[in-house]
Parts: structure tokens; C-alpha cells; sequence
């Protein structure tokens, strides 16, 4: 695994950079689509009801517009995901207050606007359930016979029983709310019929197969009359994992009706208002402890708010139920998860993808538990660390890379966290109106699919030699901002022992590519990666056999090093000439590879036992923040990340991801605060939505620990999701030993910090008198 | 309209309506660097220079982009001949998405020109009107970093100067409705014809946010940006003279205002980002009367009087009396804001602006708090305090006030004071939290008054 690598590990810069800088790189909106029509959405603006009718008023002049209702779908009226429960639009239930009923195109915005103002409705209002808590008691049944989506349990040992041993049970309920992706560019997609009755969707998205795959069954189109094209992507987060489908399925039925190439880009309001967030959750924790901190048994029940459909909660969930015990070892075990309906908004894919949720509730148990026991939260998490060996709830044991402890002391080391910590309660004594604080957490995230998800997909990447000086990487996984376009070329660059500069990321095409997956799950380096690594392997392979046919060559043995094909001292011939002369061979300069499962994991979805990830990468986390007691305000100054990712194909996009994605949850921990009012959420605009500025950033030092994984590329694991994962619990302990307060729920806000004051205030009183 | 401009070292002659966003323009032209990321101004992927200084093209008009330079980051160079900035930024890591960046670039070049060589808490303050999700903006930081040591901002040329001298060709229909005065005597006159048909245009901060949310009906438009003694902030007979169309940036970086009026300046620095700064007038916060304006604040501490100017002649109101409900003023339907006079103020006088938004820049007040006072051998005079976002329009706190002045500063009474300001207001939402740091921050003001051990001992 040590080999020796020249791009993989290098600091080369990402092949798309200047171009985004000079500001040339062409976005969906940057596009001019020929004769190109604009779409909009009319919604339904009530939580849940029944419409008896749409209307058209006649005063606009219907001959400028295009209208479809759910009438005009020509497949099925679902917007196929993980379940088929997702009508792409209303009809005539409604589910949630900005689900779309009807479409509607025209020339121009502003026609478009006349047209949407002249469509109203007649809807009949039903009882909605807008709270978890009315979701499982049923005060309404909104979905399937219990309001429950999916639930899933996990057992280990024996928790009831363990309990008797324990000294202390200690319980606490953690809350976290919705978490907007504010990609910074909004949702867009564009639907161009073609003349041979085909349809070429374009857009912004992450997983152009999931699209294709939407679009043949809501058109009820073959497979290869629909193509999927994937425009430069402004940020994604998640947020363009299973929105895209429900777009381009809007765009596509606009423009068979109207028989033009249709774009709809939501405007931020649009996009803020209507399109998917990061599911609350309500995560209870009970656990049994003993005096010196050794964690026996838990309990733990997760219920997440799944929204009004299914989307992607089911594995949201999944997700949420193996990272229940973050990175500790606890012999008894019993988790219980749900995800339940409401008439919300579906929530959907975010970075983390139900981690960030139950790695929030278990970190802040861990700083609960340390409190109750007078212990630093520091001694108590190096107590029940795991370790190679140590066993997850649902049974996996892994005999390395299990690297908690690893970030764990880097990152005391590169922040002084053991000493600040007493310096800071000493200096806010003498200070109490503007407060330091200190706070430490961990995580770690289970790189790509889970279970056998991989096997399942068993997606599959190709390389070809294109116009003699180039070889392309054919891969659907797309270039959102997270560098994949970059990393795997580097690694095909690497394998091929080219320069970067000769290989490119051909656009992902549904026409064009294979299904190597959708980019999601922190699986595009690590799995997708090492088919790309595979099918490079494969072509030289090919290339070096066919060259022994060629006549000046016969019968030679080439072997092949850095880029040069050699048959003895004689014959060197590089990469590039040699696919010249195998011009004629076309078949022969090109490969594919296909996921080959990792031997040695195995995994039982029915019991929801076995080994859960191949890999995990680990994080740990310390953030310094100052509090003003005065305003109630939180600045984050300094955050020292240490994690461990296996080798880090580029390591300035490697740090750049746990930047962005620790500033993520930064932000989730106390400044982002999704508003609603009766299923609707009310923050309609980015000055009520809040995202991080430069001035709400700390100073970010990072650290990357390279523990290679066998079956990633080069040693690679999943990196991208796991900062988001684990900054929020960090970020909050610190305003916790700032102001001397247990805040149980996120988004910490100025509000929330004042009360928390207060109530101690009043319990400090009550405790005088 | 036709309207003469500079894009990126071009002389154009554009057909444009008045209008038209420039963000619109540039993209209509190809020019696609400049991006819609809200439309607002709350996010800065639009971001080109006007003149040299940052401003969100999706809230420029058409109308006053006539005789002005814009440079987009396509007019800093191109991928294959990048200027050193744009490299730093690849180099650097600085760039993911990329969505944001070709106006995070614009604003880097705006600080760098200000400031050759910022420090870290000046690049800060300089992109803090430029969100980006990916980076987590550490390797957009050192992007600058880098550009700033390689002498990037010295070498950016200053402000040529006006394009062109003429004013903008409307068409006859056009005439009838936008009215581009060079005078305010011009002004008045066809705000005493149209009266409350009008919308004033000046830095149009809030125009384009209320036009795009449907709270703006435009009828016929009065742009006051080509009025220069509107912009002016003069000394004169013990006053200090701030005219409407005074932007916050340059409130905030007067000498004179920062010497006299710091808690002015203070409120103008915390009023938006750069680029916001560089277009909102102070006219402009005090005619929108809204609960939440930044300058309103200070200024009813610090004895201010509004002058408005019509056909009629002029009028003074003192600030307490301009505004008459939420988002309503005196202002008559044939006046204009000509502007703000602040009496100078006695030597002793000390002044504090405190805002608390909801995140650390580009933020909306929830409470802010302004406060003067004279500290004469240990006793308080002429206090006033004011605060913000609490009702519909900024107020005055007189019983605290009162209770407060002649008396001898000490932390009792400081404490005293906190409490006494928390009842005092009343505000319509998040009351305890909003009373709670209204009254720590008129504590905080008074506690800053004397060194803690002299306030300790007493």
C-alpha cells in the first residue's frame, strides 16, 4: 500500500479552478436554450386537503401559456425514488403546503407570471399533523396505516438486563431542526424534446441516473428515449440528490406539452421555500454507567421527521441508527428509529444524511454524562473510545482502521484543548461579560453505501483514449464543487502514469457514461475511484496485449511504467503513441471496470446484523468560541480538525471539504434556523435563512491522518460528509463551558442562550431560598 | 433608454429599459461571470465594480450605470491568461463550486485596492457580503493572502473618472415617467408635480428586494444618485451637514464623522456589507422607516434634525418627530430628504452604537442600541439612550434617562439602569431576550464610561 505516487497525494491544483475564477464556467442559467420556454410551479398552499378543482381564469389568454395538471402525465404520477409514494404532482390529495399541483410554461417571466396569477383552486381542507409528536400519536393517519415510514431496531447483548449493573442511568432527549443546503446556486433543470421523439433533460443535480430513472416512469418512456445530461453544479450538499428528479420531471412534462425546450431555475425564495432540508430529529438517550465512566448499557430511540413523502428517509434513517453509538463502545445495546410522516415539506438528502443528527445527540450525551460524573468530557470519551477490535451495535468488528483515538490525540495536541480548558474558566471569572469557551466531539462516517449497497449498485466506470493526446474518465458521478472531477482524474493520471493535465472527467451523460452511481455518500473516491483505478489497469492491459499483434511489435512482451509501454531496452513507446499506432483497434482504447465486492464483509439486511461499511473515516473536533453575555452572541474563533480519510488523493481538496464542511455544521450548531408556520417554513429569503459569513468563520487549522484502506484507490476513503457529521456538538460544548449552560438542542440561538441563563438563574435563586 | 458605459475596457452604447438590472445587462451580453444568487443583495454572487467599487449588480438600474466603468472577473482575465488573483484563487484551493467566486474575486480586488496589505480581520470585513457554502472560506482567505503578497493591490490603477460628461438618452415615453435631476432645485420640482406617485431611486438597496417581492408599485421614478449636493457631508455654523444621498461607506470612513460621531460611523460600519454599503444612503434608511434601520438609532441620541426641502422652501424636523407610524414619516407628498444636521457635539460627549443581529455581518438588527452621555467628575449628564428594532420605529428611552441623569455613575447604578431600560421598551416579539440585552447593553455603554476599579469602588 506504500507505494510510491506522483499526482495521488500531490498538490496540484483542480483542473476546473481558473476557469471558475475567470468566470466563464457556464451554469444552467449561463446556457441559451433555442426557442427555450420558461416553467413555474402553482402549489398548493395548504398542509393537507383535497382539491375539487383547478382553475383557469379566462381573462389571461390561455393561447400564450401551457398548463399541466396531473392529467397531462403520461407515465405514472410519482416521482420515482426509494418508494413510489411521491406524486409529481397533487392530485387530488394534498400532502404538504408548496407541493405542486400544476405546471405551467410560457415564452418570457413575465407572461409566466401573468399565466401562474390567473390559475386558482378550489381545495378542500383536511386536519393536518404537523408535529412528530401528532405524527406518532396518529392524531391523523397521513401515510400508510400508522404514520411510521420506516422503522428499523438494532440489539446487542443484552441492555435491560445490563442496566442492574450499572451505578447510574443517566437520560437526556436531544433536538435538532431543519438544515437548509443553500447551495449557492438555486435548483435548476431543463427539459429539450428532440425530433425523433427523444428527450434531452438537462440540469444542476448529483445522480443524472436517478433522473433518468424518474423520468421513464413518469413519462412512461423506454429507457434510451430519455437522456440525462448534468450541467456544472453550483454546490449540491445533498440537496440536488433527489430534488433534481422532481424538477426535471416538471420540466420534462412542460416541454412534451408544449413541445419546446422548457427551463425551470427556482429564485432563492422558490428554492428555499419548496425544496427538500435535513430531517429534525427528537433522539433520546438512556445510559447505564458506571462510577468511573465506563459506559455499560444504552438505550437510545431516534425518530426523525420524514416530511410528507418518503424521499430518501429510509436510508436517512438507516444511517442515523448505525452512527447511534458515534465512536464508543457500548456492550449492551438497544436502538429503536423512526421516521415518521408529517404534512411538512419532504425532508430529503444533506450531507451526513442522519449522522449529524445522532452524532449531535450521542456527543452531547457524552459531555452529559462527564457533568453527572464530575469527569472531564476528555477522560470520559477516551474511557469508551473504540478500537481495533472494539464491536458496533449491529455485530461489525474491524481489526484496523479503526482510528478514534488517532484524531482524538492529534487534535489535543494541535489545540492545547486539556489546558485551555482550565485557562478559560479562570480568565472568564475575571471577565464575565465576554466568555471563552473550549468543547471537544468526535465522529466518524461509514463510506458508501451501507450494507451491501455497493453490490446492490455494482456501478461501473470506463476510460477512453479520445482525439489521441487525452484520455477521458466516464463516470456518472458528477463535479458539484467537491472536486470529483479532479480526484478521479488524478487517480486515472496516476494509474496511467500520465500528467494530470492529459486525462478529463467526460460530463456525465446517461447517453454517454455508465451508471457508476449517484455522487452521493461519500462514495465517489473511495468506490468509485477504484473502478476508474480498475478499468486504467484494464486498458493498459489490452493496449500492451494488442501491441504484440502489431507487426513491428510481433511477439513482444511489453510491461508498462510510467506511462511507457516497454518491450526490452529497445522498444520505450509512450502512452499516447502507442494508442496511435492501436488507432486501428478502436475497440482496444477504451476499458471498463465494475465493482468488484471486497471479500471479508459480509452483511444481513433482514436482521440488520454485519459488517454495516467497509471503511469508516474518523474526526475529531475542537472548537474555541467567545460568548457575549451581554447580546447573547457566539463567535467561533479557532477549530482545530484532525481526521483520519486513508490517503488523501489531494489533500488540498481533502482540507478544503473538512473547511467547508466543518463551517457546515457550524452554522447548523447555532446560527441556521428553518422557520415554519402551519407546514410551511417562513424563511423565505437569504436575511432570514443565516449561513456563515467570513466573520461568523473560525481560523481553521486541519490535520490529515492517512490510514490506508485496502479496498480504496490508492488506500482512499469516504471523506465528504464526515466534518458535517460532527462539528455541531463540538461547536456547542464550547458555549456550553463559556456560559456555564447544557444546551439539549440545536440551533443554538441568542433566544435559546438567554433561557438557558435564565433557567439557571432561577434554580440558582431557588436553591438559595 | 441608451446609455454609455465601460464593460471590461469596452465603450458600449447600450439600449437598455431603466430599469433593466445591470446584473441582466452583463448576462444578456455573455458576460455570465456575475450570477443571480438571490436577487437581493444578501449574497454577493453578482458582485462586479462600479466605478472601481464593489457593488451586487442585481440591484443596479440600467439608468445609473450611464457614464460609469463596471468590471466583471471576465474582465480581469481569462483561463488562459488569468490575472494573478484568479491564479491565487485556483492555486490556493480557494475555489469548489465556483458559483461564488467569480464575485468573491470582485470583492477581493475592491478590498485589495482599499487595502494592499489587509490583515486577516480586514480580508474578513471585505468578503462578509460574499457567502460561499464549499470552502468554508480558509483557502479563499489565504487566496488573498497570497495575491496581497505578491503586490497585487498596488498595482490596481485608481478611479479614471467619469465616461462620459452627457446624461443618459430616454426615449419620449420613458421621459414621461424617470426624471434623472442633476439639481435638487430640479428635484423639487417634479416632486411638487408627481407627489406621491413617486418612487425615489438613490442607492436602491431596498428598491430591487421590494420590486422583486411584489411591495413596490413603480409609477414614475425619481433617481436623486445624479444630484452631487445630495452626497455631500459638510462642517458649517456648528453643525455637521450629512446629505441624503451619503452612502454608509462614506459616513463611515468620514474623518469627521468618525471624530464627532463615532457612534454614527459605528452604525453605518455595522449596516450591511461592502458592497451594500457602498449603495445604501443614509436618506435612504431614514425614508424607508423601517423598525430596523441602523442610522436612525444614533442619531436620535446625538440631536439630529431632518431637513426636508420642497417648492415651499425647507423645514427642520428633529429626528424624534420624523417618524409617524411604521414605515411612515412626516415627510409630505412634495418634500425631499435633503439631508441630516448633527449639532457638534461638547468635547466631553461619549457615544456608543450597539447592534445584535443574528450573525456576525450582513444581518438585519434584532436589537440595536444607541447611547450618549456627558461624564462630568464621576456624574452623568445630557444621557440619552434609543433603541431599535423593537416597535415600529426607533425610540427614545426618557424615563431611563431621567432616572439617569445628575447622578453619580457607579455599578449599582449601572445594574439599576439595565433594569430600568428592559422595562422601559417593548417589543413586539422575543421579549424577554430583546428587553434582556437592551438593558445589558445601556449597562455595558455606562460601565465603559470610567475604568473598572474606579467603578468598582464606588
Amino acid at each position: 500500500m506504500d507505494q510510491k505516487t506522483v499526482v495521488v497525494g500531490s498538490r496540484l491544483p483542480r483542473t476546473d479552478g481558473l476557469a471558475k475564477a475567470c468566470g466563464t464556467t457556464q451554469y444552467l442559467d449561463d446556457l441559451t436554450i433555442e426557442g427555450c420556454w420558461v416553467g413555474g410551479t402553482v402549489r398548493a398552499r395548504v398542509p393537507r386537503g383535497r382539491i375539487r378543482e383547478i382553475r383557469q381564469d379566462l381573462s389571461f389568454d390561455w393561447s400564450r401559456a401551457v398548463l399541466v395538471t396531473a392529467r397531462d402525465i403520461p407515465g405514472l404520477n410519482v416521482v420515482s425514488m426509494i418508494r413510489d409514494d411521491y406524486p409529481a404532482l397533487a392530485d387530488p390529495l394534498v400532502s404538504f403546503p408548496t407541493q405542486a399541483v400544476a405546471l405551467i410554461a410560457a415564452p418570457d417571466p413575465e407572461t409566466l407570471r401573468e399565466a401562474l396569477a390567473a390559475v386558482s383552486m378550489d381545495v378542500e381542507e383536511l386536519p393536518p399533523v404537523l408535529t412528530v409528536e401528532d405524527s406518532i400519536a396518529c392524531t391523523q393517519v397521513i401515510w400508510g396505516d400508522s404514520n411510521v415510514m420506516d422503522e428499523y431496531s438494532v440489539v446487542s447483548g443484552n441492555a435491560e438486563g445490563a442496566f442492574a449493573s450499572a451505578d447510574l442511568i443517566v437520560e437526556g432527549i436531544y433536538r435538532t431542526k431543519h438544515q437548509e443546503h443553500v447551495y449557492l446556486e438555486p435548483q435548476g433543470m431543463a427539459a429539450i424534446p428532440r425530433e425523433d421523439g427523444s428527450l434531452e433533460v438537462i440540469g444542476s443535480m448529483q445522480c443524472p441516473y436517478y433522473v433518468h430513472s424518474a423520468l421513464v416512469k413518469g413519462l412512461g418512456f423506454s429507457p434510451e428515449k430519455v437522456m440525462v445530461r448534468q450541467t456544472e453544479t453550483g454546490g449540491g450538499f445533498g440537496g440536488k440528490e433527489d430534488y433534481p428528479s422532481i424538477l426535471g420531471l416538471h420540466a420534462a412534462l412542460l416541454a412534451l406539452k408544449s413541445g419546446r425546450p422548457v427551463k425551470m431555475v427556482y429564485d432563492r425564495k422558490e428554492d428555499l421555500l419548496c425544496t427538500t432540508k435535513r430531517h429534525p430529529s427528537v433522539i433520546r438517550h438512556r445510559t447505564g454507567v458506571k462510577k468511573d465512566g465506563t459506559l455499560v448499557a444504552a438505550e437510545i430511540d431516534i425518530i426523525l421527521d420524514g416530511g410528507a413523502f418518503t424521499t430518501m428517509s429510509k436510508v436517512v434513517l438507516s444511517r442515523s441508527i448505525l452512527h447511534a453509538t458515534g465512536c464508543y463502545f457500548i456492550p449492551h445495546v438497544s436502538v429503536r428509529a423512526r421516521a415518521v410522516a408529517t404534512n411538512t415539506p419532504p425532508n430529503g438528502a444533506f450531507r451526513g444524511f442522519g449522522v449529524p443528527q445522532s452524532n449531535f445527540a450521542i456527543e452531547r450525551h457524552m459531555d452529559r454524562i462527564a457533568e453527572i460524573l464530575g469527569m472531564d468530557p476528555l477522560d470520559l470519551r477516551k474511557k469508551n473510545i473504540l478500537k481495533n477490535g472494539s464491536s458496533f451495535p449491529y455485530g461489525q468488528v474491524l481489526g484496523e482502521g479503526m482510528s478514534a483515538e488517532l484524531v482524538l490525540d492529534r487534535v489535543l495536541e494541535m489545540s492545547g484543548y486539556r489546558e485551555k480548558r482550565r485557562l478559560f474558566a479562570e480568565e472568564n471569572r475575571k471577565n464575565p461579560f465576554l466568555r471563552k469557551g473550549i468543547g471537544l466531539s468526535l465522529g466518524l462516517h461509514g463510506g458508501g453505501f451501507t450494507g451491501s449497497g455497493e453490490e446492490y449498485i455494482s456501478g461501473s466506470s470506463s476510460v477512453r483514449v479520445s482525439g489521441g493526446e487525452r484520455v477521458e474518465v466516464l463516470v456518472s458521478s458528477v463535479e458539484m464543487g467537491q472536486g470529483a472531477s479532479t480526484v478521479l482524474a488524478m487517480i486515472a493520471a496516476e494509474t496511467l502514469g500520465l500528467d494530470l493535465m492529459s486525462v478529463v472527467h467526460h460530463v456525465p451523460d446517461t447517453s454517454v457514461v455508465p451508471n457508476s452511481g449517484p455522487t452521493v455518500a461519500s462514495r465517489t473516491t473511495m468506490y468509485v475511484g477504484k473502478t476508474v483505478q480498475d478499468a486504467c489497469i484494464s486498458l493498459v492491459e489490452q493496449m500492451a496485449e494488442k501491441a504484440a499483434e502489431l507487426e513491428e511489435f510481433a511477439g513482444k512482451r511489453f510491461s508498462y511504467e510510467k506511462g511507457v509501454f516497454a518491450a526490452g531496452e529497445k522498444d520505450r513507446i509512450p502512452f499516447f503513441e502507442m494508442a496511435k499506432r492501436l488507432a486501428s483497434f478502436p475497440g482496444i482504447l477504451s476499458a471498463t471496470a465494475r465493482y468488484r465486492p471486497i471479500p471479508g464483509f459480509s452483511w444481513d439486511e433482514s436482521t440488520y446484523t454485519g459488517d454495516a461499511y467497509k471503511a469508516y473515516a474518523w474526526i475529531a473536533n475542537v472548537v474555541e468560541v467567545e460568548v457575549d453575555m451581554d447580546t447573547f452572541e457566539i463567535s467561533p474563533r479557532k477549530a482545530y480538525v484532525s481526521a483520519e480519510i486513508g490517503k488523501a488523493v489531494s489533500p488540498v481538496l481533502a482540507s478544503g471539504q473538512i473547511e467547508g464542511g466543518s463551517l457546515q455544521a457550524f452554522g447548523y450548531a447555532y446560527l441556521e434556523d428553518v422557520g415554519m408556520k402551519n407546514g410551511s417554513y417562513t424563511t423565505a429569503h437569504l436575511n432570514q435563512y443565516l449561513i456563515p459569513t467570513t466573520l461568523d468563520t473560525p481560523d481553521f487549522s486541519v490535520d490529515l491522518q492517512e490510514v490506508p484502506f485496502s479496498g480504496g484507490p490508492y488506500g482512499a476513503k469516504g471523506l465528504g460528509e464526515l466534518p458535517m457529521d460532527s462539528g455541531a456538538p463540538a461547536l456547542v460544548a464550547a458555549v456550553g463551558h463559556a456560559a456555564g449552560v447544557f444546551p439539549e438542542g440545536i440551533p443554538v440561538t441568542g433566544e435559546y442562550l438567554h433561557s438557558l441563563l435564565r433557567k439557571n438563574k432561577k434554580e440558582r435563586k431557588a436553591g438559595e431560598q | 433608454m441608451k446609455i454609455t458605459c465601460v464593460i471590461n475596457g469596452t465603450f458600449r452604447v447600450l439600449d437598455a429599459r431603466p430599469l433593466d438590472r445591470l446584473l441582466d445587462i452583463l448576462r444578456s451580453m455573455g458576460l455570465s461571470g456575475a450570477k443571480e444568487g438571490c436577487g437581493e443583495g444578501e449574497c454577493g454572487a453578482c458582485a462586479v465594480l462600479l466605478d472601481g467599487e464593489l457593488v451586487n449588480s442585481c440591484m443596479i438600474p440600467a439608468m445609473q450605470v450611464h457614464g460609469r466603468t463596471v468590471l466583471t472577473a471576465e474582465g480581469l482575465g481569462s483561463p488562459e491568461n488569468p490575472d494573478l488573483l484568479q491564479r491565487a484563487y485556483a492555486e490556493e484551493g480557494a475555489v469548489q463550486c465556483g458559483f461564488c467566486i467569480p464575485g468573491m474575486v470582485m470583492a477581493s480586488r475592491a478590498l485589495l485596492a482599499r487595502d494592499p496589505h489587509p490583515d486577516r480581520t480586514v480580508i474578513r470585513t471585505g468578503l462578509a457580503g460574499n457567502l460561499c457554502r464549499c470552502t468554508g472560506y480558509e483557502k479563499i482567505i489565504r487566496a488573498v493572502e497570497k495575491a496581497a503578497g505578491m503586490g497585487y493591490g498596488e498595482g490596481i490603477p485608481p478611479f479614471a473618472g467619469p465616461v462620459c460628461d452627457y446624461p443618459p438618452e430616454f426615449s419620449e415615453e420613458e421621459r414621461k415617467s424617470f426624471f434623472q435631476p442633476s439639481s435638487i432645485a430640479e428635484a423639487i420640482e417634479i416632486r411638487a408635480e408627481y407627489g406621491d406617485e413617486i418612487t425615489f431611486l438613490a442607492g436602491t438597496t431596498d428598491f430591487y428586494p421590494d420590486l422583486k417581492n411584489d411591495k413596490v408599485e413603480v409609477k414614475k421614478v425619481l433617481d436623486l444618485s445624479r444630484v452631487e449636493e445630495l452626497r455631500a457631508i459638510t462642517r458649517k455654523d456648528g453643525e455637521l451637514f450629512v446629505g441624503a444621498c451619503a452612502s454608509d461607506s462614506m459616513i463611515m470612513e468620514h474623518p469627521e464623522v468618525l471624530s464627532l460621531f463615532p457612534a454614527l460611523a459605528r452604525a453605518a460600519e455595522l449596516s450591511g456589507a461592502r458592497a451594500v454599503q457602498n449603495r445604501a444612503t443614509l436618506g435612504g434608511n431614514l425614508a424607508s422607516a423601517s423598525g430596523a434601520a441602523d442610522l436612525p438609532v444614533p442619531l436620535l441620541v446625538l440631536g439630529a434634525s431632518v431637513i426636508l426641502r420642497s417648492v415651499r422652501g425647507e423645514r427642520r424636523v428633529p429626528m424624534e418627530e420624523f417618524f409617524a407610524g411604521y414605515r411612515k414619516t412626516v415627510m409630505k407628498q412634495d418634500e425631499i430628504l435633503r439631508g441630516v444636521s448633527l449639532p457638534l457635539p461638547r468635547g466631553s460627549l461619549r457615544q456608543a452604537f450597539f447592534k445584535r443581529g443574528s450573525r456576525a455581518a450582513l444581518t438585519l438588527s434584532r436589537i440595536s442600541v444607541a447611547c450618549s452621555a456627558v461624564l462630568e467628575e464621576g456624574t452623568l449628564k445630557d444621557v440619552r439612550i434609543a433603541a431599535g428594532s423593537m416597535s415600529a420605529f426607533p425610540v427614545r428611552l426618557p424615563e431611563t434617562e431621567g432616572y439617569l441623569s445628575g447622578k453619580k455613575l457607579s455599578c449599582v447604578l449601572a445594574n439599576e439602569a439595565a433594569d430600568r431600560a428592559s422595562r422601559e421598551i417593548n417589543p413586539r416579539t422575543s421579549g424577554e431576550f430583546r428587553k434582556t440585552v437592551t438593558g445589558n447593553l445601556v449597562r455595558k455603554f455606562l460601565l465603559s464610561l470610567s475604568p473598572k476599579e474606579e467603578l468598582n469602588g464606588r
